[in-house]
């Protein structure tokens, strides 16, 4: 890795977030980890602040979260169509839901590259690193 | 002019007597007239004569007398009368005295005397001429001889009548001998002119009796005498008008198609037209006695025709007419032929027989005819009679035949001699006296089931031959027509008795099949229907169902329009369709099966047939399989979300205590550590809450059997107010309650409590920023459940976006509201635990109405 990964994480739960946090540093103790609980305001930081999100951002996306799920959270990203956002993020599902639908769905959409279940573990993290580089 | 009949005996018939008669007649009486007006012409003038010469000489006398009788000169006197005597016929003359003597007189002898006669008395004394005597004898005129006017004597001249009858007499003889000699010239004129007539009148007479005899062509010749000539002119006129209409005659006779003969008065046969001629193959000119050369038998009685019993002979002799009398004869040439025979008398004005006319008309041919058109009547009427038994559809075939093979032999040329037998699966019938015989006629018999059989005809005699041995071509015709006949109606018979059980067979399957038939025609008038069909439709329309109606027009208006859309489908189609329907019988809601087929004739559609089934069963078994299904995948849907939500809440915690025991796995600084310690007890907590939850859920669902008791909603609220009643007051929140519908009902004591206070909270919690929550209970009966009511004048929920989720477990809407968003989902799950049903109807910033039916 050439320069300092940056990560969003969209979780509505404060622990969960915190957890996933510490995992990726210690992996990455340099990355730019920004945290959301709510996902609006991913929502609006992804828009407003795109140049920030390049080269690539990879993405960490909860389903299950109160006022907007994940998936919805994805629709509204395809609306938005900055062509620099959609390019420079690299959106995982991270779930607790073990429903096959929901792994199949995230198969399906060409916006989302993998579905992993929580916990957030060094593996994953470093399994997603190196896809980023590679 | 007539002659009176004494006359007419008198009057001769002969011409030349007549014409003597006339001539004479004439003569004599003309003569006779003559003489006798001569005579008296004659008679009367000689006396007129005589008078006149008499009273002349009177008159002079007594002239002359005058003077001498007044002188008395009697001497005068008598040299006068004296001078007078040589006159001619002069009887006497005399003078008289006035007092009547005879002073002179031509008779000297009677001078002085006084005539005393009566004559002489007879003068009277007046100054005139009297005429004394007139007769036959004598004239006497007396003159008075006057002197100054005075009678002083008389003359008396008397003349003599007598020659004059002499003179008259010897006319009178002349006058006969004339007459008599006139009569001879008259008799001899007459006879010479009668004589001529007479011989041309004979000659016409001849001429006659020439044409009578037969010569031809003789005419009466001419003659001097214009009238006789007129007469000898017109009769040859007439002559030949007769010729030319006998020559008619005998042309017309000639070529009639009838046999003519002419018979004279002798009864012997003058002519024979062409006819005749040919019917005969000659003829023969004979008399009555030779008849019998025409051979000749009667048609009835089949005896031969004698000489005397010939129409002609009976004409003839008894003046009889014969009217077509039927013969069967022998013409010369050996035919025989069949004739009709008539013969009239002809007579002449005296009704005396003066021959006889003969007609024979050749009915051969007709009597062969009507031969023929007999034996076909025969063969026809068995034909009519077999058929008409073969009609009879009550009656067994056995009897059927004998009846037939009975009534055969009369169509035959021979019936008498004719017998009948039919064979038909292996039957024998005959008809009486059938015998085995060489001479038959056979047709054969087969019938569409295999059956075979057999009519025979025999004849028990010889006959002449025929087409077919003694048989006609037409009987050949007969026979075989008959035996097609029978098999005809047998193979109907046959079929009939095969449809009448299949008949029988699909009334059967028809009247006990479960599903309603119902036939229309092309015009979709009734047919026909079953009692299923007829028992749904009279239950369902109330009126009778009758055939021949337009089932249209028989509908319930409202349905017709669907209806006659879809028979007008299939018509159009000619595929048949179904469709289901629901239909009120008797109050009680039905679900038909309605299956319309076309009834297809040659391609045609000639009408429908409608086959109604009830599913009703089978349909409300659906519909309650449907809800089973729906509910159970309701349920199935629940029970996932149920699933798919736990172990999200489940795998939440459990998956941050996992993260958080690897990262506690590292080497950590003391804070750090904490930090994460503190969370995994966190996340444990929560695990173990989950789990408490799913507990009391769990439990909720196995607390059926918690025993049921009648709970009163007002009573049931106004526990729940209480308990709550410091929110109730903090919020400012109103709860009104209408029971009135349903006070109460028998249900689960906690868990109806529970749902109560549920929906009251949410309604507190959820209320509308604006305004101070108003709830609304109200409870209703409906179809025998409890419906319940809660409305509120809340915030209001997007059904669009969150409908389905309302009731879903860890749901929340507004999650800066406490409540971990499972208090819909219980209250679900209890009512639905009650067997009931909920619903929700909101409007965002109004309000929110649950519905609950128990």
């Amino acid at each position: 890795m050439v320069h300092a990964a940056k990560f969003l994480l969209v979780d509505d739960d404060p622990i969960n977030n915190s957890i996933c946090q510490a995992v990726i540093r210690s992996v990455y103790p340099d990355a730019n980890i920004i945290t959301f609980e709510k996902p609006e305001e991913a929502l609006q930081f992804v828009t407003h602040s795109a140049t920030e999100l390049l080269p690539s951002t990879t993405l960490f996306l909860d389903l299950n979260m109160p006022e907007l799920s994940g998936w919805e959270f994805l629709d509204e990203l395809k609306k938005i169509n900055i062509a620099d956002v959609l390019k420079s993020l690299r959106i995982y599902i991270v779930s607790s839901s073990v429903d096959g639908r929901d792994k199949s769905k995230a198969a399906e959409d060409s916006s989302v590259i993998d579905f992993f279940s929580k916990p957030v573990t060094k593996d994953i993290v470093r399994t997603v690193g190196n896809a980023m580089n590679g | 002019m007539t002659i009176p009949p004494p006359v007419r005996s008198f009057y001769p018939s002969r011409l030349r007597n007549q014409l003597m008669l006339g001539i004479c007649t004439v003569l004599v009486v003309l003569m006779s007239v003559f003489v006798y007006y001569m005579v008296k012409r004659q008679q009367s003038f000689l006396k007129q004569q005589n008078l006149v010469q008499a009273r002349n000489l009177a008159h002079d006398l007594s002239m002359n007398a005058s003077t001498y009788v007044v002188t008395n000169e009697f001497a005068m006197l008598d040299k006068l009368l004296q001078s007078y005597k040589p006159y001619p016929n002069l009887r006497y003359a005399m003078v008289l005295s006035a007092n009547g003597r005879v002073m002179s007189h031509t008779d000297n002898k009677l001078v002085g005397l006084t005539p005393n006669d009566d004559v002489s008395r007879s003068l009277k004394s007046e100054p005139q001429v009297q005429t004394l005597v007139e007769n036959n004898d004598v004239l006497d005129i007396a003159a008075p001889v006057m002197s100054d006017g005075e009678i002083v004597g008389w003359v008396r001249v008397g003349f003599e009548q007598r020659y004059i009858l002499q003179n008259l007499d010897a006319i009178q003889r002349n006058g006969i001998l004339y007459i008599l000699f006139a009569l001879g010239v008259g008799v001899i004129v007459s006879l010479l002119i009668a004589n001529r007539l007479i011989r041309e009148l004979s000659a016409l007479v001849s001429t006659v009796e020439k044409i009578r005899t037969g010569k031809q062509n003789v005419r009466a010749s001419g003659s001097r005498t214009m009238e006789i000539n007129n007469l000898a002119q017109t009769f040859n006129q007439m002559l030949d008008e007769i010729s030319a209409n006998e020559h008619l005659l005998e042309m017309m006779m000639e070529n009639m198609p009838v046999g003519v003969f002419t018979l004279d008065e002798k009864g012997i046969i003058v002519s024979a037209n062409n006819a005749a001629r040919e019917l005969w193959n000659g003829a023969e000119y004979v008399g009555i006695e030779n008849f019998e050369v025409y051979k000749a038998w009667f048609v009835d009685s089949g005896k031969r025709v004698q000489a005397h019993e010939w129409g002609g002979a009976v004409a003839i002799e008894r003046g009889e007419k014969t009217l077509n009398q039927e013969i069967e004869v022998e013409a010369f040439d050996g035919s025989r032929k069949f004739v009709l025979n008539s013969a009239i008398p002809l007579r002449d004005e005296h009704e005396r027989i003066i021959g006889a006319v003969v007609i024979n008309v050749d009915i051969t041919e007709r009597k062969k005819l009507a031969h023929q058109v007999q034996e076909r009547m025969k063969e026809l009427r068995t034909i009519y009679r077999t058929s008409k038994i073969l009609q009879n559809e009550t009656d067994n075939l056995n009897t059927l035949l004998q009846k037939i093979v009975d009534i055969l032999p009369a169509g035959w040329q021979y019936p008498e001699v004719c017998a009948a037998k039919i064979e038909f699966d292996n039957k024998v019938f005959t008809s009486p006296n059938y015998q085995a015989s060489d001479v038959k006629q056979v047709a054969e018999i087969i019938t569409e089931d295999g059956k075979t059989g057999f009519i025979s005809v025999i004849y028990t005699a010889e006959k002449p031959a025929e087409a077919e041995g003694p048989f006609l071509k037409e009987e050949r015709d007969l026979i075989d027509t008959l035996a097609e006949l029978f098999e005809v109606q047998y193979n109907k018979r046959v079929a009939y008795n095969a449809l009448v059980r299949s008949e029988a067979n699909l009334l059967a399957v028809f009247e006990n099949t479960d599903v309603g038939h119902l036939l229309l025609d092309r015009n979709l008038n009734v047919v026909a229907f079953n009692r299923r069909f007829q028992t749904g439709y009279e239950k369902s329309l109330q009126t009778p169902l009758e055939v021949e109606q337009n089932y249209l027009q028989r509908l319930a208006p409202e349905s017709r329009e669907s209806v006659s859309q879809h028979y007008a489908e299939v018509f159009r189609t000619k595929q048949p369709i179904e469709y289901d329907t629901k239909l009120d019988i008797d109050g009680v809601e039905k679900y038909l099966t309605i299956n319309v087929a076309p009834v297809l004739n040659r391609g045609r559609v000639d009408g429908l047939c409608v086959s109604v089934s009830d599913i009703t069963r089978r349909k409300l078994l659906e519909l309650e399989r449907e809800k089973m299904i729906a509910d159970l995948m309701q349920r199935n849907t629940d029970l996932e979300q149920f699933a798919y939500i736990v172990s999200h809440n489940l795998r939440t915690p459990v998956a941050n205590i996992i993260g958080l025991a690897g990262l506690l796995d590292d080497a950590l600084p003391e804070a750090t550590r904490k930090q994460y310690l503190s969370s995994l007890g966190a996340s444990v907590k929560r695990l173990d809450d989950v789990i408490k939850d799913l507990n009391e859920i769990l439990q909720v669902r196995r607390q059926v059997n918690e025993n049921k008791v009648q709970v009163d909603f007002n009573a049931l609220v106004t526990n729940i107010k209480t308990s709550i009643s410091q929110l109730l007051e903090r919020t400012n929140t109103e709860i009104q309650t209408d029971f009135a519908d349903a006070t109460g009902m028998l249900t689960i004591s906690s868990y109806i409590n529970s749902i109560f206070y549920n929906f009251i909270s949410n309604s507190i919690k959820y209320a509308h920023p604006s305004r101070t929550p108003k709830i609304k209970i109200s409870s209703a009966t409906e179809d025998s459940r409890v419906v319940l009511r809660f409305a509120d004048n809340g915030a209001g929920i997007d059904m669009e976006k969150h409908g389905k989720h309302v009731f879903g477990l860890y749901k929340r809407f507004d999650v800066a509201k406490e409540g971990k968003g499972i208090g819909l989902f219980m209250t679900k799950t209890q009512v639905e635990t009650l067997g009931g049903k909920i619903n929700v109807e909101s409007k965002p910033g109004v309000g929110t109405e649950f519905i609950v039916t128990l």
